[in-house]
């Protein structure tokens, strides 16, 4: 990178630090500290759960999805706005005017200690390792292209938001995932307005959406109902619901955004801004996707757009290979270029035949062109024995770092670091507020000083923050532990919103029968996991269902049971 | 402690139900209509 871009890059570290700081204000209490004493403006509040969300793997993963696979990632998204209205409707006043700091304490409250600990110890290990995914997808791809080793790269990314978290509390969050999200959001609009401004003179915004259709991009709605499909429209609207509710519902990390608002309206309000932005956010990081794949028909692409392992399969042993790759692939590339051109112009005329034919056409070159990409991506496989090379994180930041003016590549590579900056900020609040909250405080020391209660909730976000910064250094050695980690948390989402319903829903539901529920909950989705394919979205449903039946069932045994015994 | 009912939503908060719902309906038409379009 050019030193200008590094300037920029440290400057706006710098200053996010400085300003997370600053925002210490009632941080010397516990309830400062954890929940802002319910100072937060609702909007502020809505930006902030959004934030957390918006992660470096959305700049440069989904974007990726965007450019390979197209729009139709977005249909996990519609159920959305409706999880916020059940929320808004059920959990989130039981929260905020039961006065807790975590969701689970509201479990203690409503059921009893051993159902609370086990829901906040599975957050813990499904967050805490997420942390570390969240650092090392992003720092992989910006250590290779920023050229810095990889322990720099997730330093980088990680320390400043354990220094302004440790310090600065919920408080410095927010304000800081405010600001981010505003550098985040001008970051993908300046993608978007370089990649229409590379388009030839010729070809306009809508000859670039005409090609991207013909390929099959702007395919936004697929109505087959297979559950073994992640990306259809009934999983996106029905057991993607599940999810949301769960997440935004029961995590701790969306949890403690909006217990800062300032009254339970306010805390509805903030969830509603998600309901409003959060599908046009992801129209606009796909369409981006989408824009840049336009913007490489008409302008060469490399074949492998991870520069460092292209030059590597060049002098490596399969560089004979891989020139042949080469060779077929410029020619596929200018086959798709002509298809793409002739198509353009089809559009202007008025012959539905000549339209029909250009589109058959583009949609045949594309599929070539990626039909060599395919083969050198395996080639990659075969040749380094990296069985989880992927392209597509590298399509994004390399546009950035190739087509972009000096400046730009700095205010753009900082908005990628600085939106997992900021998702780790927000989890490790939450780490640290379910940590002492639900254990220490709980368990070890029930009565002491906020003085004290504050010193280990800063401890306590250091050391989650070192532990985040381990598991993203060591992610390639732990990569198949992550794997493991992360379908175990697919397995209790469900499950964990199962108990809230339980809690919420059913008067009668008993301690004994929601914790037992709850396992009853995730072996079920365990076993539909292992031993069919029904997609990870559906497991949500499997999960919450199988808690509320046993659940309820478990609770009138148990009712009988005590009865019995107090006879 | 057993599930209490949740205070009422306001009208203001209830009307901003509504507008949710209407905006949502509208934005995946808006999609439907950008995918037809194209194709």
């Amino acid at each position: 990178m050019h030193p200008l871009d590094w300037t920029i890059l440290l400057a706006f570290t710098a200053w996010i630090v400085y300003d997370g700081l600053k925002r210490t204000k009632d941080s010397h209490e516990i309830e400062g500290y954890f929940l802002a004493k319910r100072s937060i403006p609702w909007w502020a509040a809505g930006i902030s759960v959004m934030a957390t969300q918006l992660s470096a793997i959305t700049m440069i993963g989904t974007t990726g999805q965007g450019y390979t696979d197209g729009m139709r990632f977005i249909q996990f998204y519609f159920a959305l706005p409706i999880a916020m209205i059940i929320l808004s409707l059920t959990l989130v006043p039981f929260f905020y005017q039961s006065g807790v700091y975590t969701a689970y304490e509201y479990l203690e409250r409503r059921f009893d200690a051993k159902t609370r600990s086990f829901t906040s110890l599975l957050f813990l290990i499904s967050r805490g390792m997420s942390c570390g995914a969240v650092v090392s997808a992003p720092a992989v791809v910006l250590s290779l292209i920023i050229g810095i080793d990889l322990t720099a790269t997730s330093l980088l990314i990680t320390l400043p938001a354990v220094v302004y978290t440790m310090f600065g509390g919920v408080q410095a969050v927010t304000w800081t995932d405010v600001k981010i999200m505003y550098l985040v959001v001008a970051g993908l609009v300046a993608v978007v307005v370089a990649a229409i401004l590379g388009f030839p003179a010729d070809v306009s915004v809508a000859d670039g959406f005409g090609i991207a259709a013909a390929t099959g991009r702007l395919r936004t709605f697929d109505f087959s109902f297979d559950i073994t499909n992640q990306f259809t429209f009934w999983s996106g609207t029905i057991a993607a619901l599940f999810l949301f509710c769960s997440y935004f519902g029961t995590d701790q990390s969306q949890v403690q955004r909006y217990l800062t608002a300032r009254s339970v309206d306010e805390a509805r309000r903030s969830l509603l801004m998600s309901a409003y932005w959060k599908i046009p956010l992801q129209v606009l990081v796909l369409v981006l996707g989408v824009l840049v794949f336009v913007f490489y028909v008409f302008n060469p692409p490399p074949m492998l757009f991870n520069a460092v392992q292209s030059e590597r399969m060049q002098s490596g042993p399969a560089a004979a290979s891989y020139a042949a790759l080469q060779t077929e692939f410029d020619a596929a590339y200018e086959t798709r270029r002509g298809a793409a051109a002739s198509l353009a112009a089809a559009r202007e005329s008025s012959d539905p035949a000549l339209l029909s034919t250009a589109k058959t056409a583009m949609r045949q070159s594309d599929a070539a062109l990626t039909s060599v990409r395919t083969k050198a991506a395996t080639l990659v496989r075969e040749t380094t024995g990296d069985r989880n090379f992927s392209d597509t994180n590298h399509i994004i930041p390399t546009f950035i770092l190739t087509r972009l003016p000096v400046g730009l590549i700095g205010l753009l590579i900082v908005a990628i670091i600085m939106a997992a900056t900021d998702t780790i900020a927000g989890e490790l609040n939450s780490l640290s507020t379910a940590t002492v909250i639900d254990f220490y405080k709980r368990w070890m020391r029930p009565t002491a000083t906020d003085r004290h209660y504050l010193t280990v909730s800063k401890i306590a976000t250091g050391v989650w923050g070192l532990f985040a910064c381990l598991v993203a250094v060591w992610a390639a050695q732990l990569g198949s532990l992550i794997e493991v980690v992360n379908r175990f948390g697919s397995f209790f989402y469900g499950s964990i919103l199962g108990v809230f319903i339980l809690a919420v829903g059913f008067r009668r539901a008993t301690g004994t029968g929601a914790f037992l529920g709850l396992i009853a909950g995730m072996t079920s989705v365990a076993w539909v996991a292992t031993f069919t394919r029904v997609a990870f979205l559906w497991h949500n449903v499997v999960g919450a269902v199988a808690v509320v039946i046993v659940g309820v069932i478990l609770s009138e045994v148990d009712r009988a049971f005590r009865r019995s015994l107090s006879k | 402690m057993t599930s209490e009912a949740p205070p009422p939503a306001s009208s203001e908060m209830r009307r901003s139900y509504v507008r949710v719902l209407i905006v949502w309906a509208l934005t995946l038409a808006a999609l439907y209509a950008f995918q037809q379009y194209f194709s």
